[in-house]
Protein backbone atom coordinates (compact mmCIF):
# COMPACT_ATOMS: atom_id res chain seq x y z
CA UNK A 1 0.00 0.00 0.00
CA UNK A 2 1.19 3.47 -0.91
CA UNK A 3 -0.25 6.38 1.03
CA UNK A 4 0.53 10.09 0.67
CA UNK A 5 -0.72 12.40 3.43
CA UNK A 6 -0.69 16.09 2.50
CA UNK A 7 2.69 15.81 0.85
CA UNK A 8 4.37 18.93 -0.51
CA UNK A 9 7.74 19.17 -2.13
CA UNK A 10 9.50 22.43 -2.83
CA UNK A 11 12.93 22.68 -4.41
CA UNK A 12 15.54 25.18 -3.26
CA UNK A 13 14.92 27.38 -6.32
CA UNK A 14 11.45 28.03 -4.90
CA UNK A 15 9.81 25.88 -7.49
CA UNK A 16 7.04 23.86 -5.86
CA UNK A 17 6.76 20.43 -7.45
CA UNK A 18 3.99 18.97 -5.31
CA UNK A 19 1.30 20.82 -3.40
CA UNK A 20 -0.62 19.11 -0.63
CA UNK A 21 -0.93 15.75 -2.37
CA UNK A 22 -2.92 13.02 -0.66
CA UNK A 23 -3.88 9.64 -2.06
CA UNK A 24 -4.02 6.01 -1.10
CA UNK A 25 -3.13 3.12 -3.37
CA UNK A 26 -4.12 -0.23 -1.84
CA UNK A 27 -1.77 -3.17 -2.19
CA UNK A 28 -2.08 -5.15 -5.39
CA UNK A 29 -3.64 -2.32 -7.42
CA UNK A 30 -2.38 -0.79 -10.61
CA UNK A 31 -2.73 2.94 -11.12
CA UNK A 32 -1.59 5.30 -13.86
CA UNK A 33 -0.16 8.63 -12.85
CA UNK A 34 -0.75 11.12 -15.64
CA UNK A 35 -0.37 14.81 -16.27
CA UNK A 36 1.65 17.14 -18.46
CA UNK A 37 5.43 17.27 -18.25
CA UNK A 38 6.59 19.16 -15.22
CA UNK A 39 3.38 18.47 -13.31
CA UNK A 40 5.33 16.63 -10.61
CA UNK A 41 4.94 12.99 -11.66
CA UNK A 42 8.64 12.18 -11.35
CA UNK A 43 8.89 14.00 -8.06
CA UNK A 44 6.02 12.00 -6.64
CA UNK A 45 7.62 8.72 -7.67
CA UNK A 46 11.02 9.74 -6.32
CA UNK A 47 9.56 10.37 -2.89
CA UNK A 48 8.62 6.70 -2.50
CA UNK A 49 12.09 5.08 -2.57
CA UNK A 50 13.49 8.04 -0.61
CA UNK A 51 15.45 9.47 -3.51
CA UNK A 52 13.86 12.73 -2.38
CA UNK A 53 12.26 13.65 0.91
CA UNK A 54 9.04 15.64 1.16
CA UNK A 55 9.18 19.22 2.41
CA UNK A 56 6.05 18.52 4.42
CA UNK A 57 3.56 15.71 4.81
CA UNK A 58 4.03 11.97 5.19
CA UNK A 59 4.63 9.09 2.81
CA UNK A 60 3.55 5.71 4.17
CA UNK A 61 4.46 2.43 2.52
CA UNK A 62 2.61 -0.60 3.89
CA UNK A 63 1.75 1.52 6.90
CA UNK A 64 5.32 2.60 7.67
CA UNK A 65 6.16 6.30 7.66
CA UNK A 66 9.27 6.11 5.52
CA UNK A 67 10.38 9.56 6.63
CA UNK A 68 11.14 7.95 9.99
CA UNK A 69 13.26 5.14 8.57
CA UNK A 70 16.80 5.13 9.90
CA UNK A 71 19.41 5.65 7.17
CA UNK A 72 20.73 2.10 7.55
CA UNK A 73 17.26 0.65 6.90
CA UNK A 74 16.81 2.45 3.59
CA UNK A 75 18.71 -0.14 1.49
CA UNK A 76 16.51 -2.93 2.89
CA UNK A 77 13.43 -0.84 2.22
CA UNK A 78 14.44 -0.10 -1.38
CA UNK A 79 14.86 -3.80 -2.12
CA UNK A 80 11.11 -4.22 -1.85
CA UNK A 81 10.51 -1.63 -4.59
CA UNK A 82 11.13 -2.20 -8.26
CA UNK A 83 12.14 0.97 -10.09
CA UNK A 84 11.75 1.45 -13.81
CA UNK A 85 12.78 4.78 -15.27
CA UNK A 86 12.59 6.08 -18.79
CA UNK A 87 16.34 5.71 -19.06
CA UNK A 88 17.10 1.97 -18.76
CA UNK A 89 20.13 2.75 -16.59
CA UNK A 90 21.98 -0.47 -17.41
CA UNK A 91 25.66 -1.04 -16.67
CA UNK A 92 27.48 -1.35 -19.97
CA UNK A 93 30.37 -3.41 -18.63
CA UNK A 94 28.01 -6.16 -17.45
CA UNK A 95 26.13 -8.68 -19.58
CA UNK A 96 22.34 -8.65 -19.74
CA UNK A 97 22.31 -11.58 -17.31
CA UNK A 98 24.57 -9.80 -14.81
CA UNK A 99 22.56 -6.58 -15.06
CA UNK A 100 19.36 -8.41 -14.22
CA UNK A 101 21.13 -10.35 -11.45
CA UNK A 102 22.29 -7.20 -9.61
CA UNK A 103 19.31 -6.90 -7.21
CA UNK A 104 19.86 -10.55 -6.21
CA UNK A 105 23.62 -10.19 -5.92
CA UNK A 106 23.32 -7.33 -3.46
CA UNK A 107 21.16 -9.59 -1.31
CA UNK A 108 23.65 -12.46 -1.55
CA UNK A 109 21.32 -14.90 -3.22
CA UNK A 110 22.90 -18.29 -3.91
CA UNK A 111 24.23 -18.71 -7.41
CA UNK A 112 21.73 -21.34 -8.56
CA UNK A 113 18.71 -19.44 -7.35
CA UNK A 114 20.07 -16.24 -8.90
CA UNK A 115 20.43 -17.98 -12.26
CA UNK A 116 16.97 -19.50 -12.04
CA UNK A 117 15.30 -16.20 -11.18
CA UNK A 118 17.25 -14.16 -13.72
CA UNK A 119 16.29 -16.59 -16.50
CA UNK A 120 12.64 -16.54 -15.38
CA UNK A 121 12.63 -12.72 -15.47
CA UNK A 122 14.35 -12.61 -18.86
CA UNK A 123 11.87 -15.17 -20.16
CA UNK A 124 8.98 -12.96 -19.03
CA UNK A 125 10.28 -10.03 -21.07
CA UNK A 126 11.20 -12.27 -24.02
CA UNK A 127 14.97 -11.85 -23.83
CA UNK A 128 16.07 -15.26 -22.63
CA UNK A 129 18.25 -15.71 -25.72
CA UNK A 130 20.10 -12.42 -25.13
CA UNK A 131 21.46 -13.08 -21.65
CA UNK A 132 25.08 -12.98 -22.78
CA UNK A 133 24.71 -9.77 -24.81
CA UNK A 134 25.99 -6.41 -23.63
CA UNK A 135 23.43 -3.62 -23.18
CA UNK A 136 25.05 -1.65 -26.02
CA UNK A 137 24.25 -4.45 -28.45
CA UNK A 138 20.54 -4.19 -27.68
CA UNK A 139 17.88 -1.96 -29.19
CA UNK A 140 16.17 0.70 -27.05
CA UNK A 141 13.15 -1.51 -26.57
CA UNK A 142 15.28 -4.48 -25.55
CA UNK A 143 17.21 -2.34 -23.09
CA UNK A 144 13.98 -1.20 -21.52
CA UNK A 145 12.83 -4.79 -21.21
CA UNK A 146 16.13 -5.69 -19.47
CA UNK A 147 15.44 -2.78 -17.13
CA UNK A 148 11.98 -4.22 -16.40
CA UNK A 149 13.40 -7.71 -15.82
CA UNK A 150 15.88 -6.20 -13.34
CA UNK A 151 13.08 -4.35 -11.52
CA UNK A 152 11.03 -7.54 -11.20
CA UNK A 153 13.67 -10.19 -10.55
CA UNK A 154 13.70 -9.76 -6.76
CA UNK A 155 9.87 -9.99 -6.66
CA UNK A 156 9.19 -6.55 -5.23
CA UNK A 157 5.79 -5.85 -3.72
CA UNK A 158 5.70 -2.41 -5.34
CA UNK A 159 6.83 -1.39 -8.82
CA UNK A 160 7.23 2.26 -9.77
CA UNK A 161 7.63 3.13 -13.43
CA UNK A 162 8.42 6.64 -14.70
CA UNK A 163 7.59 7.03 -18.39
CA UNK A 164 8.62 3.42 -19.06
CA UNK A 165 7.51 3.60 -22.68
CA UNK A 166 8.76 7.10 -23.36
CA UNK A 167 11.39 6.10 -25.92
CA UNK A 168 9.56 3.21 -27.52
CA UNK A 169 7.41 2.79 -30.59
CA UNK A 170 3.71 2.13 -29.93
CA UNK A 171 3.87 -1.61 -30.46
CA UNK A 172 6.74 -2.10 -27.99
CA UNK A 173 5.03 0.25 -25.56
CA UNK A 174 1.92 -1.89 -25.66
CA UNK A 175 4.04 -5.01 -25.03
CA UNK A 176 5.56 -3.44 -21.97
CA UNK A 177 2.20 -2.35 -20.60
CA UNK A 178 0.99 -5.93 -21.05
CA UNK A 179 3.95 -7.17 -19.03
CA UNK A 180 2.97 -4.72 -16.30
CA UNK A 181 -0.63 -5.91 -16.19
CA UNK A 182 0.64 -9.49 -15.93
CA UNK A 183 2.70 -8.58 -12.91
CA UNK A 184 -0.16 -6.69 -11.39
CA UNK A 185 -2.29 -9.79 -11.87
CA UNK A 186 0.33 -11.64 -9.81
CA UNK A 187 -0.31 -9.24 -6.91
CA UNK A 188 2.32 -6.50 -7.43
CA UNK A 189 1.26 -2.93 -6.65
CA UNK A 190 2.02 -0.86 -9.75
CA UNK A 191 2.26 2.90 -10.02
CA UNK A 192 3.02 3.94 -13.57
CA UNK A 193 3.68 7.54 -14.52
CA UNK A 194 3.08 8.27 -18.17
CA UNK A 195 1.68 10.92 -20.45
CA UNK A 196 0.81 8.39 -23.14
CA UNK A 197 -2.92 8.79 -22.67
CA UNK A 198 -3.78 6.94 -25.86
CA UNK A 199 -1.84 3.91 -24.68
CA UNK A 200 -3.29 3.71 -21.19
CA UNK A 201 -6.83 4.19 -22.40
CA UNK A 202 -6.56 0.55 -23.56
CA UNK A 203 -6.09 -0.60 -19.99
CA UNK A 204 -8.66 -0.76 -17.29
CA UNK A 205 -6.87 0.95 -14.44
CA UNK A 206 -7.63 4.10 -12.43
CA UNK A 207 -5.77 7.30 -13.17
CA UNK A 208 -4.30 9.86 -10.82
CA UNK A 209 -3.70 13.13 -12.57
CA UNK A 210 -1.22 15.75 -11.47
CA UNK A 211 -1.60 19.32 -12.67
CA UNK A 212 0.79 21.95 -11.42
CA UNK A 213 1.62 19.85 -8.43
CA UNK A 214 -1.95 19.13 -7.37
CA UNK A 215 -3.65 15.76 -7.48
CA UNK A 216 -6.87 15.06 -9.33
CA UNK A 217 -8.49 11.68 -9.14
CA UNK A 218 -10.12 10.27 -12.28
CA UNK A 219 -11.94 7.01 -13.00
CA UNK A 220 -11.02 5.69 -9.57
CA UNK B 1 19.14 -10.30 8.55
CA UNK B 2 18.15 -13.55 10.34
CA UNK B 3 14.42 -12.97 10.00
CA UNK B 4 14.77 -12.22 6.31
CA UNK B 5 16.95 -15.22 5.89
CA UNK B 6 14.30 -17.40 7.45
CA UNK B 7 11.68 -15.82 5.21
CA UNK B 8 13.57 -16.78 2.13
CA UNK B 9 14.22 -20.19 3.53
CA UNK B 10 17.95 -20.17 2.87
CA UNK B 11 20.07 -21.90 5.41
CA UNK B 12 22.79 -19.84 7.02
CA UNK B 13 25.51 -21.83 5.30
CA UNK B 14 24.01 -21.19 1.86
CA UNK B 15 23.97 -17.47 2.64
CA UNK B 16 27.51 -17.60 3.95
CA UNK B 17 28.54 -19.34 0.75
CA UNK B 18 26.89 -16.61 -1.30
CA UNK B 19 28.56 -13.97 0.83
CA UNK B 20 31.97 -15.58 0.35
CA UNK B 21 31.26 -15.80 -3.37
CA UNK B 22 30.55 -12.10 -3.25
CA UNK B 23 33.98 -11.52 -1.68
CA UNK B 24 35.57 -13.51 -4.48
CA UNK B 25 33.62 -11.46 -7.02
CA UNK B 26 34.67 -8.24 -5.29
CA UNK B 27 38.32 -9.22 -5.55
CA UNK B 28 37.94 -10.17 -9.20
CA UNK B 29 36.05 -6.94 -9.83
CA UNK B 30 38.81 -4.93 -8.14
CA UNK B 31 41.52 -6.64 -10.21
CA UNK B 32 39.54 -6.17 -13.42
CA UNK B 33 39.09 -2.47 -12.75
CA UNK B 34 42.75 -1.97 -11.89
CA UNK B 35 43.71 -3.87 -15.03
CA UNK B 36 41.38 -1.72 -17.09
CA UNK B 37 43.43 1.31 -16.08
CA UNK B 38 46.89 -0.23 -16.03
CA UNK B 39 48.74 3.07 -16.30
CA UNK B 40 46.83 4.79 -13.50
CA UNK B 41 47.09 1.74 -11.25
CA UNK B 42 50.78 1.32 -11.99
CA UNK B 43 51.40 5.01 -11.32
CA UNK B 44 49.68 4.78 -7.95
CA UNK B 45 51.73 1.72 -7.08
CA UNK B 46 54.90 3.44 -8.28
CA UNK B 47 54.22 6.44 -6.04
CA UNK B 48 53.80 4.08 -3.10
CA UNK B 49 56.87 2.08 -4.14
CA UNK B 50 59.04 5.15 -4.69
CA UNK B 51 58.23 6.67 -1.33
CA UNK B 52 58.79 3.37 0.46
CA UNK B 53 61.98 2.46 -1.36
CA UNK B 54 64.14 5.16 0.21
CA UNK B 55 63.45 4.26 3.83
CA UNK B 56 63.48 0.57 2.99
CA UNK B 57 66.87 0.74 1.32
CA UNK B 58 68.11 2.76 4.25
CA UNK B 59 66.83 0.14 6.67
CA UNK B 60 68.37 -2.63 4.62
CA UNK B 61 71.71 -0.82 4.45
CA UNK B 62 71.73 -0.18 8.17
CA UNK B 63 70.82 -3.79 8.83
CA UNK B 64 73.60 -4.90 6.55
CA UNK B 65 76.01 -2.48 8.20
CA UNK B 66 75.14 -4.01 11.53
CA UNK B 67 76.08 -7.46 10.26
CA UNK B 68 79.15 -6.07 8.52
CA UNK B 69 80.18 -4.31 11.69
CA UNK B 70 80.01 -7.59 13.55
CA UNK B 71 82.49 -9.23 11.17
CA UNK B 72 84.73 -6.22 10.98
CA UNK B 73 84.99 -5.75 14.72
CA UNK B 74 85.89 -9.35 15.51
CA UNK B 75 89.52 -8.49 16.10
CA UNK B 76 88.79 -5.19 17.71
CA UNK B 77 86.12 -6.18 20.10
CA UNK B 78 87.51 -7.51 23.30
CA UNK B 79 85.73 -8.98 26.18
CA UNK B 80 87.56 -8.46 29.43
CA UNK B 81 86.95 -10.74 32.34
CA UNK B 82 88.03 -9.24 35.68
CA UNK B 83 88.72 -12.17 37.94
CA UNK B 84 87.90 -12.16 41.61
CA UNK B 85 90.87 -11.25 43.90
CA UNK B 86 90.54 -14.67 45.54
CA UNK B 87 91.39 -16.41 42.26
CA UNK B 88 95.07 -17.25 42.17
CA UNK B 89 97.22 -17.58 39.09
CA UNK B 90 96.86 -21.37 38.80
CA UNK B 91 93.09 -21.08 38.89
CA UNK B 92 93.30 -18.27 36.39
CA UNK B 93 95.33 -20.41 34.00
CA UNK B 94 92.90 -23.32 34.41
CA UNK B 95 90.04 -20.99 33.49
CA UNK B 96 92.04 -19.71 30.52
CA UNK B 97 92.49 -23.26 29.20
CA UNK B 98 88.79 -23.93 29.57
CA UNK B 99 87.90 -20.72 27.78
CA UNK B 100 90.28 -21.46 24.91
CA UNK B 101 88.41 -24.71 24.33
CA UNK B 102 85.08 -22.90 24.14
CA UNK B 103 83.97 -22.77 20.46
CA UNK B 104 82.44 -19.34 21.02
CA UNK B 105 85.87 -17.95 21.83
CA UNK B 106 88.50 -17.46 19.15
CA UNK B 107 91.35 -16.59 21.47
CA UNK B 108 91.95 -15.75 25.09
CA UNK B 109 94.90 -14.25 26.97
CA UNK B 110 95.60 -13.99 30.64
CA UNK B 111 96.99 -10.78 32.09
CA UNK B 112 98.20 -11.36 35.61
CA UNK B 113 98.04 -8.45 38.08
CA UNK B 114 101.82 -8.04 37.77
CA UNK B 115 101.72 -7.86 34.01
CA UNK B 116 98.80 -5.50 34.22
CA UNK B 117 100.76 -3.19 36.44
CA UNK B 118 103.69 -3.30 34.01
CA UNK B 119 101.45 -2.37 31.11
CA UNK B 120 99.92 0.41 33.10
CA UNK B 121 103.35 1.75 33.97
CA UNK B 122 104.43 1.66 30.34
CA UNK B 123 101.43 3.41 28.96
CA UNK B 124 101.04 6.03 31.62
CA UNK B 125 104.57 6.73 32.70
CA UNK B 126 103.75 6.65 36.34
CA UNK B 127 106.70 4.54 37.46
CA UNK B 128 107.38 6.56 40.51
CA UNK B 129 103.87 6.46 41.69
CA UNK B 130 103.52 2.73 41.16
CA UNK B 131 106.63 1.90 43.12
CA UNK B 132 104.92 3.48 46.08
CA UNK B 133 102.11 0.91 45.93
CA UNK B 134 102.82 -2.01 48.16
CA UNK B 135 99.91 -4.22 47.26
CA UNK B 136 99.04 -4.56 43.63
CA UNK B 137 95.40 -3.42 43.42
CA UNK B 138 94.85 -4.78 39.92
CA UNK B 139 92.83 -7.94 39.39
CA UNK B 140 93.87 -10.68 37.02
CA UNK B 141 92.24 -10.12 33.65
CA UNK B 142 91.43 -12.51 30.81
CA UNK B 143 91.06 -10.86 27.43
CA UNK B 144 88.79 -12.69 25.07
CA UNK B 145 88.35 -12.49 21.28
CA UNK B 146 84.96 -13.88 20.56
CA UNK B 147 84.57 -16.20 17.59
CA UNK B 148 81.41 -14.49 16.50
CA UNK B 149 79.98 -11.08 17.28
CA UNK B 150 76.40 -12.15 17.04
CA UNK B 151 76.07 -13.76 20.44
CA UNK B 152 78.39 -11.30 22.09
CA UNK B 153 75.96 -10.12 24.71
CA UNK B 154 74.94 -13.66 25.57
CA UNK B 155 78.60 -14.70 25.78
CA UNK B 156 79.37 -11.84 28.11
CA UNK B 157 76.47 -12.75 30.37
CA UNK B 158 77.54 -16.37 30.35
CA UNK B 159 81.13 -15.53 31.25
CA UNK B 160 80.11 -13.00 33.89
CA UNK B 161 78.26 -15.78 35.65
CA UNK B 162 81.42 -17.94 36.03
CA UNK B 163 82.43 -18.29 39.68
CA UNK B 164 85.98 -17.01 39.05
CA UNK B 165 84.77 -13.87 37.31
CA UNK B 166 84.01 -10.65 39.12
CA UNK B 167 82.79 -8.68 36.12
CA UNK B 168 82.83 -9.04 32.36
CA UNK B 169 83.28 -5.85 30.35
CA UNK B 170 83.19 -5.22 26.67
CA UNK B 171 86.11 -3.23 25.47
CA UNK B 172 84.68 -2.12 22.20
CA UNK B 173 83.57 1.41 22.72
CA UNK B 174 84.03 2.47 19.12
CA UNK B 175 82.06 -0.49 17.88
CA UNK B 176 79.38 0.22 20.42
CA UNK B 177 79.19 3.81 19.34
CA UNK B 178 78.81 2.78 15.72
CA UNK B 179 76.18 0.31 16.71
CA UNK B 180 74.37 3.05 18.58
CA UNK B 181 74.56 5.21 15.49
CA UNK B 182 73.04 2.42 13.42
CA UNK B 183 70.26 1.99 15.96
CA UNK B 184 69.59 5.72 15.87
CA UNK B 185 69.50 5.56 12.07
CA UNK B 186 67.04 2.68 12.19
CA UNK B 187 64.82 4.52 14.62
CA UNK B 188 64.94 7.64 12.50
CA UNK B 189 63.95 5.63 9.44
CA UNK B 190 61.08 4.08 11.35
CA UNK B 191 59.88 7.54 12.33
CA UNK B 192 60.23 8.56 8.69
CA UNK B 193 58.09 5.57 7.71
CA UNK B 194 55.50 6.46 10.30
CA UNK B 195 55.26 9.97 8.87
CA UNK B 196 55.14 8.56 5.36
CA UNK B 197 52.27 6.18 6.13
CA UNK B 198 49.50 8.82 6.19
CA UNK B 199 50.86 10.36 2.99
CA UNK B 200 50.70 6.94 1.31
CA UNK B 201 47.19 6.43 2.67
CA UNK B 202 46.18 9.74 1.10
CA UNK B 203 47.68 8.71 -2.25
CA UNK B 204 45.83 5.42 -2.24
CA UNK B 205 42.67 7.02 -0.89
CA UNK B 206 42.74 9.50 -3.74
CA UNK B 207 43.07 6.72 -6.32
CA UNK B 208 40.07 5.01 -4.73
CA UNK B 209 38.14 8.27 -4.67
CA UNK B 210 38.74 8.79 -8.39
CA UNK B 211 37.68 5.22 -9.07
CA UNK B 212 34.48 5.85 -7.14
CA UNK B 213 33.93 9.07 -9.06
CA UNK B 214 34.22 7.16 -12.33
CA UNK B 215 31.74 4.64 -11.00
CA UNK B 216 29.24 7.22 -9.78
CA UNK B 217 26.66 5.98 -12.28
CA UNK B 218 26.99 2.44 -11.00
CA UNK B 219 27.01 3.54 -7.35
CA UNK B 220 23.78 5.47 -7.89
CA UNK B 221 22.13 2.48 -9.49
CA UNK B 222 23.29 0.17 -6.69
CA UNK B 223 21.93 2.59 -4.12
CA UNK B 224 18.59 2.67 -5.93
CA UNK B 225 18.17 -1.08 -5.93
CA UNK B 226 19.02 -1.25 -2.24
CA UNK B 227 22.71 -2.10 -2.04
CA UNK B 228 24.22 -1.30 1.34
CA UNK B 229 27.26 0.95 1.61
CA UNK B 230 29.23 -2.10 2.70
CA UNK B 231 28.34 -3.88 -0.55
CA UNK B 232 29.30 -0.89 -2.69
CA UNK B 233 32.50 -0.41 -0.73
CA UNK B 234 33.73 -3.99 -0.78
CA UNK B 235 35.35 -4.03 -4.25
CA UNK B 236 36.99 -0.70 -3.40
CA UNK B 237 38.51 -2.18 -0.24
CA UNK B 238 39.94 -4.94 -2.39
CA UNK B 239 41.30 -2.31 -4.80
CA UNK B 240 42.99 -0.65 -1.83
CA UNK B 241 44.44 -3.97 -0.68
CA UNK B 242 45.76 -4.71 -4.18
CA UNK B 243 47.26 -1.21 -4.47
CA UNK B 244 48.94 -1.59 -1.08
CA UNK B 245 50.22 -5.06 -1.92
CA UNK B 246 51.47 -4.06 -5.36
CA UNK B 247 53.10 -0.91 -4.01
CA UNK B 248 54.98 -2.66 -1.22
CA UNK B 249 56.06 -5.57 -3.43
CA UNK B 250 57.31 -3.11 -6.02
CA UNK B 251 59.22 -1.16 -3.38
CA UNK B 252 60.79 -4.40 -2.08
CA UNK B 253 61.92 -5.09 -5.62
CA UNK B 254 63.30 -1.56 -6.05
CA UNK B 255 65.06 -1.76 -2.68
CA UNK B 256 66.67 -5.04 -3.68
CA UNK B 257 67.90 -3.45 -6.90
CA UNK B 258 69.21 -0.44 -4.99
CA UNK B 259 71.04 -2.71 -2.54
CA UNK B 260 72.59 -4.72 -5.35
CA UNK B 261 73.82 -1.55 -7.01
CA UNK B 262 75.23 -0.34 -3.72
CA UNK B 263 77.07 -3.61 -3.16
CA UNK B 264 78.45 -3.59 -6.69
CA UNK B 265 79.56 0.01 -6.40
CA UNK B 266 81.25 -0.77 -3.08
CA UNK B 267 82.98 -3.81 -4.57
CA UNK B 268 84.28 -1.75 -7.51
CA UNK B 269 85.99 0.52 -5.02
CA UNK B 270 87.45 -2.49 -3.30
CA UNK B 271 85.48 -1.67 -0.24
CA UNK B 272 84.03 -4.68 1.43
CA UNK B 273 82.24 -3.79 4.57
CA UNK B 274 80.31 -7.02 4.35
CA UNK B 275 77.17 -5.33 3.09
CA UNK B 276 74.87 -7.94 1.62
CA UNK B 277 72.40 -7.48 -1.17
CA UNK B 278 69.68 -9.40 0.62
CA UNK B 279 66.87 -7.64 2.41
CA UNK B 280 66.31 -8.29 6.07
CA UNK B 281 63.24 -10.41 6.79
CA UNK B 282 61.93 -7.57 8.88
CA UNK B 283 61.06 -5.70 5.68
CA UNK B 284 58.64 -8.49 4.73
CA UNK B 285 56.51 -7.10 7.53
CA UNK B 286 55.90 -4.09 5.33
CA UNK B 287 53.75 -6.21 3.00
CA UNK B 288 50.87 -6.73 5.44
CA UNK B 289 51.35 -3.16 6.64
CA UNK B 290 50.96 -1.94 3.04
CA UNK B 291 47.85 -4.06 2.52
CA UNK B 292 46.25 -2.83 5.75
CA UNK B 293 47.15 0.74 4.86
CA UNK B 294 45.52 0.31 1.44
CA UNK B 295 42.33 -1.11 2.95
CA UNK B 296 42.18 1.67 5.54
CA UNK B 297 42.68 4.32 2.88
CA UNK B 298 39.98 2.79 0.68
CA UNK B 299 37.63 2.56 3.62
CA UNK B 300 38.08 6.18 4.56
CA UNK B 301 37.87 7.46 1.00
CA UNK B 302 34.75 5.47 0.23
CA UNK B 303 33.09 6.32 3.54
CA UNK B 304 33.46 9.98 2.69
CA UNK B 305 32.59 9.63 -0.98
CA UNK B 306 29.67 7.17 -1.12
CA UNK B 307 27.58 9.47 1.04
CA UNK B 308 28.18 12.29 -1.39
CA UNK B 309 26.94 10.29 -4.35
CA UNK B 310 23.17 10.42 -4.14
CA UNK B 311 20.77 8.47 -6.29
CA UNK B 312 19.08 10.57 -8.94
Amino acid sequence: MIQFERVSKAYPNDQTALKDVSFRLPAGRMVFLTGPSGAGKSTLLRLIPQIERPTSGKVLINGTDIGRLAAWRIPQFRRRIGLIFQNPNLLDELSVFDNVALPLRIQHYPREETARRVRAALDKVGLLDREKARPMELSGGEQQRVNIARALVAKPSIVLADEPTGNLDPELALDIMRIFTEFNAAGVTMLIATHALGLISQFDAPRLTLREGRMHLENA
Amino acid sequence: MDARQAQRGHSGSVRLGAWLTHHGESLRDALRRLARRPLGSLLSMLVIAASLTIPMTLLATLHSARIGLAGWSNEAALLQLYLKPSVDEAEGRALLTRLKNDPAIADARLITPEKGLEQLAQTHAIDGLLSEIKNNPLPAVIEIHPADMKGLDALRDHLAALPEVETARMDSEAVERLRGLISAGEQLTMIFLAILAPALAITMGNTIRLELERRAHEVRLLQLIGATHAFIRRPLLYSGAVLGLGGTLLSLLLSMLAMRMLVEAAARHGWDMGIQDTLPNMLLLLIPVGVILGITAAWLASALQIRRIRPT
